[in-house]
C-alpha cells in the first residue's frame, strides 16, 4: 500500500477539523474526495503536505510503509509527495524558472541524484509546459506573480509533471477554472497517470471528475469519511447534492 | 558610557578640531569651510526636540573624546569592496583623467572644474541646516572633484572611502562633488569601510548636480564596522530632463544614518532612491530623504527597503516637496520592512506636502515578517526550509537589488543578505 491513514485526527487552534478519518490509496489508484464545504477535505491535504498550522491529535499515516506525521513538509516532498494548491502562493521577486529548477535540485539531492545541468533542465520544463499548455512567458515571470486562475492552476501541474511525483493529492484544482481550462488541466493530469503513481483528487463538483475518472469515491463530511463507493458514486452525488448527509449528519447527532 | 563622561561641548571640541586643519586649495574653500564651521557651531547637536531627529539620538557620539579628523584613503587591507571590477580612486591627490572624465582634489582641479566647483561645492548638500552637512563641509581639507564633460560618457568610477584606524577616536572626512555636463552620462559606487577597532564617526558629504539631459547613476555602500558611527549626507541638484539614479545600501555602523536632499529643479528631471538597510545586532540606522519637486513635470520614484533581526531598529522618514507651480509632478514613494526577529524594531514616516493642484502622488509602507505561506509553499516543493528563506528574504529586496548594475555589486549584497539570515531557532513564531 503506497498511503495509508489510520483514523487521523486534526485540529486548528484547538477546534477538531478531522475526526478519525481511514484511507488506504495503492500505486496507480484515482481517489476522488468529496464533501461539503467546511467537510475537512481540503486540511486532510494539507495535512498530508504537513503544514504545521494542523496539530495531529491522534492516528497515523504511513507512505510506503513510514511514518509520515514526524516529517517535513520538504521531506515529504523528497519522498516523492506532492500537494497542488487550491490557492497557489504568489512569491514576487522570485523567478519561476529559478523555482523550479532549485526544487527538482532539492529533491534530486535529497534522493542522492546528480543535479540537472541547465540545458536538461530548460529541455524537460519546455516539453512539460506544452504539455499543460502554459505560457513560456510565464517562466521567466515571479512565482504565481499577477497569474490569472488559470495560469496558476497550469502551474501547480507543470511543476506535479516536473517532479514527476509518487503520490499527487489535487487540492480543488478545478476551482476558478472555465471548461477549456479546466480540460487542460485535467489532460495534463491524466497524461501522468501511471501504475507507479496514486492520486487523491479533492474536489468539491462531480465536474472534474468527468474528465479525470476516479477508481474509489470517497465523501467526507464533518471531519469523517461518510460513504466510499466506486466513480458512479460521483454521478449519484451530482443528482442528490450533499443534503441527504447533513441530514443524515443531523440525525446521528440527535 | 555614563552621563559624567560627556564632554561639556561637544560641538565646541569638534569645531575646534576642524579649524585646526589647514587646506590645500583655494582661499573661497576656506572661507567656505570657516562658514560650515560657524554653521555647525550654531546648530549644534540636534537633539530629541528637533522632529527628524527624534528616533536618532547622537548623545553616544557627543561622549567620545575625538582627537583628530582624517580624511579617507584608499583601502589597503582589502575589506572586500574595494575589488569590484571598476575603475578606483580614493581622492586624496589622485588623479583620474579618461574619455572626458577628470576625478581629482579640488587643489589641482583646472580652472573650469574650479569655477563650477565654487558655484557649487557646499551649496548643494544641505550644510547651512542639518548640523552634519556642516560639519562634513567644514572637515574635508581638499575635497575630491568629478566632472564629465558634455556629452561624454566615460566607464564606472569606484570612489573607495576607506578609514584604516588608529588607536583615537577619529573623526573622518571625505566630500566628493559630482558635476555631470549637459546630456553626459556618470556612473559612481562610493563605498565606505573602516579598520576594526578604534572609534569613528564618519561625516561623508557628497554632492551631486545632473547637468540638462544628464543621466547619473550614484551607488552608495556604506559597510563600516558594526561599533562606527556614520552620518552621511547627499544632496542632489537636477536640471532639466535629467536623470539620477541612487541606490543607499546601508549595511554596518552602531549609528548610520544617511539623510538624502534631491532638487528637482528643471521641468521633466526623473529622480529615484532606491535603499537597502540591513540591520542586525543592535545597530540603528536610519535614513531620511528630502525630495523637493520646484519645477513642473518633474518624476520622483523612492523604493526603501529595510531587512532586520536581533534588536535592531531602522528608521525611513520620507517628505516630499511638490512646490506651487510644480504642476504634473509624479511622486511615488515605497518603503517595506521586513522584521525577522520580535525585538527588532522599523518605523516608517511618510511625509507629503503638497502645494499643487495638478499632481500625481502615492505612498505606501508595509512592516511584515516573512510570508509563511509561502515558505510553506516552497517546502512542499522539496525546497528546505534554510533555502525557502533565504529565496524570500533575496526576493524581498530584489527590487533594490536588481536596479544595481554592477555585477560584483549585486553578488556581494546578495551574499551579505545571506549573512545576515537567522537560524531556524532565532525566528519567532
Amino acid at each position: 500500500m503506497m498511503l495509508e491513514i489510520r483514523d487521523l485526527y486534526a485540529a486548528v487552534e484547538g477546534s477538531e477539523i478531522l475526526k478519525g478519518i481511514d484511507l488506504a490509496v495503492d500505486a496507480g489508484e484515482v481517489h476522488a474526495i468529496m464533501g461539503p464545504n467546511g467537510s475537512g477535505k481540503s486540511t486532510l491535504a494539507q495535512v498530508l503536505a504537513g503544514r504545521e498550522l494542523f496539530e495531529v491529535t491522534r492516528g497515523e499515516v504511513l507512505f510506503e510503509g513510514e511514518s509520515l506525521l514526524d516529517k517535513s513538509p520538504e521531506e515529504r516532498a523528497q519522498l516523492g509527495i506532492f500537494l497542488a494548491f487550491q490557492y497557489p502562493v504568489e512569491i514576487p521577486g522570485v523567478q519561476n524558472l529559478y523555482f523550479l529548477r532549485t526544487a527538482v535540485n532539492a529533491q534530486r539531492r535529497a534522493r542522492g541524484e546528480d543535479e540537472l545541468d541547465p540545458a536538461s533542465f530548460m529541455r524537460l520544463v519546455r516539453e512539460k509546459a506544452r504539455l499543460v499548455e502554459l505560457d513560456e512567458k510565464l517562466l521567466k515571470r515571479a512565482v504565481n506573480d499577477g497569474f490569472s486562475g488559470g495560469e496558476k492552476k497550469r502551474n501547480e501541474i507543470l511543476q506535479m509533471a516536473v517532479f514527476e511525483p509518487k503520490l499527487c493529492i489535487l487540492d480543488e484544482t478545478d476551482s476558478g477554472l472555465d471548461i477549456d481550462a479546466l480540460r487542460t488541466v485535467a489532460d495534463g493530469v491524466n497524461a501522468l497517470r501511471s501504475p507507479e503513481r496514486a492520486m487523491i483528487v479533492v474536489t468539491h463538483y462531480q465536474r472534474l471528475l468527468d474528465y479525470i475518472e476516479p477508481d474509489r469515491v470517497h465523501v467526507l463530511s464533518g471531519g469523517r469519511i461518510v460513504r466510499s463507493g466506486g466513480k458512479e458514486l460521483a454521478r449519484e452525488l451530482e443528482k442528490t447534492g450533499y443534503g441527504w448527509i447533513e441530514n443524515r449528519t443531523a440525525g446521528a447527532g440527535s | 558610557m555614563s552621563a559624567a563622561a560627556i564632554p561639556a561641548d561637544a560641538v565646541g571640541l569638534l569645531a575646534g578640531l576642524v579649524r585646526k586643519l589647514e587646506a590645500d586649495g583655494p582661499d573661497w574653500h576656506a572661507e567656505r569651510r570657516e562658514q560650515a564651521a560657524a554653521c555647525f557651531e550654531r546648530l549644534g547637536l540636534p537633539g530629541p526636540k528637533v522632529e527628524h531627529w527624534r528616533e536618532t539620538g547622537v548623545s553616544a557620539l557627543a561622549a567620545e573624546a575625538w582627537t583628530e579628523v582624517v580624511e579617507t584613503g584608499e583601502d589597503e587591507g582589502g575589506t572586500g569592496w574595494g575589488d569590484l571590477g571598476l575603475a578606483r580612486t580614493a581622492g586624496g591627490g589622485e588623479l583620474l583623467v579618461a574619455d572626458g572624465l577628470w576625478a581629482g582634489p579640488l587643489s589641482a582641479a583646472p580652472e573650469k572644474v574650479a569655477a563650477l566647483a565654487l558655484r557649487h561645492l557646499g551649496h548643494v548638500a544641505p550644510a547651512r541646516s542639518e548640523p552634519f552637512a556642516a560639519l562634513g563641509v567644514a572637515a574635508a581639507v581638499d575635497p575630491l572633484i568629478v566632472h564629465v564633460a558634455d556629452g561624454a560618457n566615460p566607464a564606472p568610477l569606484h570612489v573607495v572611502r576607506h578609514a584604516p584606524g588608529a588607536g583615537e577616536p577619529q573623526v573622518v572626512a571625505a566630500h566628493l562633488l559630482v558635476l555631470a555636463g549637459r546630456d553626459a552620462r556618470c556612473t559612481i559606487v562610493e563605498t565606505h569601510t573602516a579598520g576594526k577597532g578604534a572609534a569613528h564617526l564618519g561625516i561623508p558629504v557628497t554632492e551631486i548636480v545632473a547637468g540638462h539631459g544628464a543621466r547619473v547613476v550614484h551607488t552608495s555602500v556604506e559597510a563600516l564596522p558594526e561599533t562606527a558611527f556614520h552620518i552621511a549626507t547627499l544632496g542632489i541638484e537636477q536640471l532639466a530632463a535629467s536623470r539620477v539614479v541612487q541606490h543607499n545600501l546601508m549595511l554596518g555602523g552602531a549609528l548610520a544614518r544617511s539623510e538624502i536632499h534631491a532638487r528637482l529643479d528643471g521641468p521633466a528631471a526623473d529622480c529615484r532612491l532606491y535603499g537597502l538597510l540591513l540591520a542586525r545586532g543592535a545597530q540603528h540606522l536610519d535614513c531620511r530623504t528630502v525630495v523637493d519637486h520646484a519645477a513642473a513635470g518633474a518624476t520622483s520614484h523612492e523604493d526603501y527597503k529595510a531587512i532586520l533581526r536581533d534588536r535592531a531598529q531602522t528608521v525611513f522618514a520620507g517628505r516630499i516637496v511638490v512646490r506651487e507651480g510644480a504642476q504634473k509632478t509624479d511622486a511615488r514613494q515605497q518603503n517595506d520592512n521586513l522584521v525577522l526577529s520580535r525585538e527588532a524594531l522599523a518605523r516608517t514616516r511618510p511625509q507629503l506636502e503638497i502645494y499643487a493642484d495638478d499632481v500625481k502622488c502615492a505612498h505606501g509602507a508595509t512592516v511584515g515578517r516573512l510570508d509563511r505561506d509561502a515558505q510553506f509553499y516552497l517546502r512542499t516543493r522539496g525546497i528546505p526550509l534554510a533555502e525557502a528563506r533565504r529565496m524570500l528574504i533575496r526576493a524581498f529586496a530584489a527590487a533594490v537589488v536588481g536596479t544595481i548594475p554592477h555585477g560584483r555589486l549585486r553578488e556581494r549584497l546578495d551574499a551579505e543578505i545571506d549573512a545576515r539570515i537567522p537560524g531556524a531557532e532565532e525566528e519567532t513564531p
